[in-house]
């Protein structure tokens, strides 16, 4: 599947036409949503709870199908994989949750590891892989320890490695900060955005609007089944300049971009 | 990938052994009924063959019979295969061996013994209607007073075996089947106990291989150790019935302890994938 997918042009990552989905009739918990995300980017998807950003993370990695429209990740549409290829088209993703879902009777190491464990690739690369990625998200030196000694920032850590120790095409992130006090949720998103910085892409799905002040991303807000663009992010070969939150305003505007310098 | 199964199933088994044990003791007792009625219908296939070739028809002979004579007449009959002669005194003896020794059989006269011979049949001819045929035949025989073709206690003896043979067949096909669910119920716990990183390994690209293979290894491996201990108690057992007892027990051949345990490892691995594929 990843020699298949077109993940170095400039096309879309991910492309959404017209997707809808429901499970209690009458009630699309989706309806005919569209947006695409471009390689780098940093998006937001926020909405209240119940609003459908779970839903949607799931027809991205395809533990469920829309009803009608259309998802293509790298041009590659989702809904017409095999399901035999499933497996393989997720190794292109790397998906964090809010419950961490790490196996706490386990180390650290054997936590992100997994990951790789599932391909063919050599146990002496799977080590090194893992403790660069241990090191990047600040868990260096501490591969050894059982994960349910770990705190809550910690346990998320793990689960932000193991997604990326895969080098995914594409980040996807529900509700990472759910279970974490707002200081380590703050914490989180920066890590986030560090990683967005060395060229990961990021899709970020929280209800915690207070996250998105002073974040200088896109931002989709996910309401009544429906996606709006809440705040476009810079352009492409933009660089992202702060948000302003102005007083007595709930949303979040624009503060503008800067063109990065040649 | 072959390497990385196996090292997931050993890690799997390190992490709960008392669970792999359990199942495997579990397998071993099924395995062990199994054992036993099969060991059953061996001694009864052993019974039936030695019983059922043993004097399968007998020749008395009159006062005035002439051995020899009647020896070549009886061994032309394309049904016999051999004929031995046993003169009173013989079967005196014969009759002696079998009782008490305080009996006083030997004060009887040994011509109070008619004088007889015993014919071993060709298989072919081990039927009820090619018996009853040659027994026709020879019974108006000069010199043959009488021919006894045991018949109907063979037939009881037949239809015995028989039902002894379904019997043990269908408690040892019984045994198997709990062997089965045994492993199956072991294999849906694991999968239960292990569901939060199944979810996990399918979220990470995981194939269904993967995810299978070293459930089905772990049965496989459950069902080799509860054959192999079934084998090992089922021959000490036998072995202690043969001698302590002083039954006649065939055990079977050592050789069918490598299919046994084979089978054992079929049946584990066959129900932990019938398990992990219902459970998934």
């Amino acid at each position: 599947m990843a020699r298949d997918l077109d993940i170095h042009s400039d096309r879309p990552v991910l492309e959404l036409e017209r997707v809808t989905k429901t499970f209690r009739a009458g009630r699309p918990i989706l309806r005919g949503v569209s947006f695409s995300m471009r390689r780098g980017e940093f998006v937001f998807v926020t909405g209240p709870s119940g609003a459908g950003k779970s839903t949607l993370l799931r027809l991205l990695y395809r533990a469920d199908e829309p009803d009608e429209g259309h998802l293509y990740f790298c041009g590659r549409e989702i809904g017409r994989l095999r399901e035999e290829s499933v497996p393989f088209f997720r190794r292109n993703l790397g998906i964090v949750f809010q419950d961490f879902r790490n196996l706490v009777d386990r180390s650290v190491t054997e936590n992100v590891a997994i990951a790789l464990e599932v391909t063919d690739m050599p146990a002496r690369t799977i080590r090194t892989r893992v403790e660069e990625t241990l090191v990047a998200v600040g868990l260096g030196g501490r591969g050894g320890e059982e994960v349910r000694g770990l705190s809550g920032g910690e346990q998320q850590r793990v689960a932000i490695a193991r997604a990326l120790v895969t080098e995914p095409v594409l980040l996807l992130a529900d509700e990472p900060t759910g279970n974490l006090d707002p200081q380590l949720a703050m914490d989180m998103v920066g890590l986030f955005e560090d990683l967005h910085a060395r060229g990961t892409t990021v899709l970020f799905a929280t209800h915690d609007r207070s996250l998105l002040a002073a974040r200088p991303h896109r931002v989709l807000a996910l309401e009544d089944g429906v996606v709006r663009e809440m705040r476009p992010g810079p352009g492409p070969g933009e660089k992202a300049a702060p948000v302003v939150r102005l007083p007595n305003d709930s949303e979040l505007r624009i503060a503008g971009t800067s063109r990065l310098p040649h | 990938m072959i390497a990385r199964h196996l090292e997931r199933t050993a890690a799997n088994i390190r992490r709960r052994p008392w669970r792999h044990v359990a199942t495997a003791l579990c397998l071993a007792v099924a395995f062990l009924s199994f054992g036993a009625f099969a060991a059953l219908w061996w001694t009864i296939e052993g019974g039936v063959a030695r019983w059922g070739g043993q004097y399968e028809v007998t020749v008395y002979l009159s006062e005035d019979a002439r051995p020899d004579a009647l020896r070549s007449m009886l061994e032309a009959q394309p049904e016999v295969s051999r004929a031995e002669f046993v003169d009173g005194r013989g079967a005196r003896a014969r009759l002696a061996a079998t009782l008490p020794d305080d009996s006083g059989i030997e004060g009887i006269p040994a011509d109070a013994f008619p004088a007889s011979f015993e014919l071993r049949l060709t298989p072919d001819a081990r039927k009820r209607g090619s018996v009853d045929a040659l027994a026709g035949r020879l019974q108006g025989a000069p010199g043959v007073q009488a021919v006894e073709t045991y018949g109907p206690w063979l037939s009881r003896l037949s239809r015995l075996a028989r039902t002894s043979r379904v019997a043990a067949g269908a408690v040892g096909l019984l045994a198997l089947a709990v062997a089965f669910v045994v492993v199956g119920f072991a294999a849906r716990l694991a999968r239960a106990e292990r569901s939060g990183e199944t979810e996990l390994l399918r979220i990470v690209g995981a194939t269904a291989a993967h995810i299978e293979v070293p459930l089905a290894l772990e049965g496989a491996l459950q069902g080799l150790v509860g054959a192999v201990a079934a084998s090992v108690l089922l021959a000490g057992g036998l072995s202690l019935l043969s001698g302590a007892g002083g039954m006649s027990v065939s055990a079977p051949p050592l050789w069918t302890a490598i299919p046994f345990a084979l089978l054992g490892a079929l049946v584990g691995a066959a129900a932990a994938r019938k398990a992990a594929r219902a459970s998934s």
